[in-house]
């Protein structure tokens, strides 16, 4: 591991220069930035609405109900087509939107359909909820061991720091169900079953968050698996797994993008006692270690709602994030500058970098923290 | 006499913007997804899309914008006002605007004046085009006529102050309304006097009312001239249809105001004096201004949900709250998460983190802001 060292001076003459992107970026937002965002959710709403009409434009085509317009490419076709769509439908709401509105990145725009306090996604999670684990927590205490719940989401294992226990020889399943189920997973991230589990928290203080949790989850539940499929009448179950095909997509895609932006290996910890009296130089400095970087095109920067940029997000994390490309750009000078390490590198070996930790950290390993302090 | 405009809302909307429907859209609703297809079939009932349908120049300095809402758009009462939310450079502008039209016209029309400081209102002047799409809220305002109409009438009004008066006077006396009214009117002289044709044609159409401009500039050869005073009020009272000055010095009829804040001072001042505060109704036109440098603290901190108040020290408006005994959302304290983000429906704040200012109703984070005088917030 590199020795990454800046003293005082260096640290706020750091943390001025990367404020002072921020500052840049801040000032230039305006209608580029709101046409941007609109013409997501333009294009979201469009290929929801597109592929949901797909899923049922492939019902008429099913050779078993014995029409004569019965073709099984043509069944396929749509249907497959409408499931892709509804999940990159989904991936669109819940990452370059959801989660860029509800940080708060356009609420500069006044308007009540792009605003943190307003948005809701389509996601299991309660939007609030959200905003307080994700916005608050991690985005604050981001890579502080016992502060950030992110590290392992209270079920994996991913730091050595975290201690060992024969339960965690699953850790590769429960990162697989988490992957499979991560709508799920995220709904739960806030109402802490995990402080339940363990005492720390009685099931009285727990039951108001599992509540909304679950009102939400219902709400969105229904939606997928009861209303539309019901619309389809005796083939409700082939709307209903064209649908669950499209929860699938998102999950797995959200699952990879967000465990690739904090977990491959040189992504850094920090412990408990950096966050006294941190100057902002230093939490840029924590911010820049604690996330990686994943390459990519334009589009795959808008799939991943642009968290490819993790570093740039959590510097910035309320600067709209199509800017985050740019950004990079300048970040990655000061990076050079200072000799900061700045982590980055294409999908497939920050994924198989993500998968060795969990394999890794499955099994007992002495207790040396990585934990550094600046 | 029917003082209120109504429409239905319509059918199809009533059919779509049903529980069942709202479900199988959650948690967007189906309004949102109508938007995609044609922005004007918007559910939202608080942000009206609206069309610009017509634009008239009133004065060298003022114009008429007629609006085109969809079918969400139901209803006003004359003299009530709505919030305009215009797009420039992305950010959405709100200002308040009078509807300037008699209850009996289809469409709501609004009268800006173009403000030596204002940047939405000469946005307006300058920039807005028929066609354009801006959103509105429903009427607004206690400004309005009573049920029962008295048997006499007086309006006070200066400068843009004319817009909720015109549309008052006009379903008056289309709606044969017979007794007395009268305007007292200021503007500065002819060329700024908004809806000068107007009344004037309304006061020769309609033998009860009383029309009396009063021009501040002193070349002007009317009647009156000046600022408002008791000389005016009494000639207005005296004039053809009120009553007699000795009378009139006794009983004031209900009377309307609105304009700057000095003419409604003056005006509050003068019926006070008269024993008649009670006949007085008043509408202030607030302009934002911004007086204070950083480090002047003053003013007050209002939090109109939980009915609190305390002082401004200058301190970001979270720790000032919390002074209060409040318990506000928040959670990183230094502009980064937006759990704090809170309505701030009246006064200017500025961000301590890049000294951008906010003026009139917009969400700020407490965490970062600091008051500039006298602060409203939801909470």
């Amino acid at each position: 591991m590199t020795n990454i060292k800046l003293n005082a001076d260096q640290l706020a003459a750091f943390g001025s220069e990367i404020d002072a992107i921020k500052q840049g970026a801040l000032k230039q937002r305006g209608q580029r930035d709101a046409t941007y965002i609109k013409q997501i959710v333009w294009i979201q709403r469009a290929l929801a609405i597109g592929s949901r009409i797909s899923i049922y434009a492939a019902l008429p085509f099913l050779p078993s109900l014995g029409l004569s317009v019965a073709s099984w490419p043509l069944f396929w076709i749509l249907i497959c087509a409408g499931s892709i769509g509804l999940g990159i439908a989904k991936i669109l709401d819940n990452m370059e939107i959801g989660h860029n509105i509800i940080h708060g990145q356009y609420d500069w725009m006044g308007d009540p359909r792009f605003h943190s306090q307003h948005y809701d996604w389509d996601t299991n999670c309660p939007s609030e909820q959200w905003a307080h684990s994700h916005n608050y927590e991690h985005h604050t205490f981001t890579n502080v061991l016992g502060k950030d719940r992110d590290i392992g989401y209270g079920i994996l294992r991913m730091d050595p720091a975290q201690k060992w226990h024969p339960a965690y020889l699953a850790n590769p399943i429960y990162a697989t169900l988490l992957m499979l189920f991560f709508d799920t997973g995220v709904a739960l991230h806030d109402v802490e079953m995990d402080s339940l589990r363990s005492g720390k928290r009685t099931f009285r203080e727990t039951w108001p968050k599992l509540k909304q949790s679950l009102g939400k989850t219902a709400r969105i539940f229904s939606k997928d698996f009861i209303l539309f499929p019901a619309l389809a009448g005796p083939l409700f179950p082939i709307v209903m797994a064209a649908n669950a095909v499209a929860n699938l997509i998102r999950n797995i895609w959200s699952f990879t993008i967000i465990f690739c932006g904090h977990f491959p290996a040189e992504v850094h910890t920090f412990p408990a006692h950096v966050c006294e009296n941190e100057t902002q130089g230093h939490w840029y400095y924590r911010q820049l270690l604690g996330s990686a970087n994943i390459e990519g095109g334009k589009l795959f920067h808008i799939m991943s709602g642009n968290l490819s940029h993790q570093i740039e997000h959590h510097l910035f994390p309320d600067v709209p994030a199509h800017r985050y490309a740019e950004l990079s750009v300048q970040v990655r000078k000061v990076c050079e500058k200072y000799d900061i390490p700045y982590n980055t590198g294409p999908l497939w070996s920050q994924y198989a970098s993500v998968w060795a930790k969990i394999f890794k950290f499955a099994l007992p390993t002495s207790n040396t923290s990585t934990a550094i302090t600046a | 006499m029917n003082l209120t405009t109504t429409t239905s809302r319509s059918t199809w909307r009533s059919i779509i913007d049903t529980p069942l429907v709202n479900a199988l859209a959650a948690p967007h609703g189906i309004g949102r997804y109508l938007e995609v297809i044609n922005p004007m079939w918007s559910l939202d009932k608080n942000r009206i899309p609206a069309r610009v349908s017509a634009i008239t120049s009133e004065t060298d300095e003022a114009v008429s914008i007629e609006l085109s809402p969809n079918g969400e758009w139901t209803h006003f009462q004359p003299g009530q006002f709505i919030q305009v939310f215009i797009e420039i450079d992305g950010r959405l502008q709100s200002r308040s605007y009078s509807i300037s039209n008699s209850a009996f016209s289809k469409k709501p029309r609004i009268t800006v004046k173009a403000h030596d400081d204002g940047f939405v209102s000469k946005y307006i002047n300058t920039q807005l085009k028929v066609g354009d799409r801006i959103s509105i809220s429903p009427a607004l305002g206690e400004f309005v006529l009573p049920a029962q109409i008295p048997s006499a009438l007086l309006f006070i009004a200066a400068g843009s102050g004319i817009t909720p008066m015109i549309a008052m006077l006009e379903t008056l006396l289309e709606g044969k309304h017979s007794h007395p009214v009268t305007l007292l009117y200021y503007s500065r002289d002819t060329s700024t006097c908004i809806f000068r044709r107007r009344l004037e044609d309304l006061a020769k159409k309609h033998d009860n009312f009383s029309l009396i401009l009063v021009f501040s500039s002193p070349s002007s050869t009317q009647e009156l001239t000046g600022r408002f005073n008791q000389h005016h009020l009494l000639t207005a009272l005296s004039s053809k249809n009120a009553l007699s000055r000795e009378t009139a010095a006794i009983t004031l009829p209900l009377t309307y105001v609105c304009g700057p804040e000095v003419l409604i001072d003056t005006v509050t001042a003068e019926f006070k004096l008269l024993g008649h505060s009670d006949k007085l109704l008043s509408e202030r036109f607030k302009a934002p201004s911004v007086t204070q440098n950083l480090g002047d603290a003053s003013g007050n901190i209002a939090f109109s949900t939980s009915k609190q108040a305390t002082s401004n020290d200058g301190r970001n408006l979270l720790d000032l709250a919390e002074d209060a005994g409040l318990n506000p959302q928040s959670g990183c304290r230094m502009g980064i998460c937006h759990t704090c983000s809170c309505l701030k429906t009246s006064g200017s704040v500025r961000n301590m983190n890049t000294g951008e200012i906010s003026h009139g109703e917009e969400h700020i984070r407490l965490c970062v802001s600091q008051a500039l005088g006298d602060v409203t917030l939801s909470l």
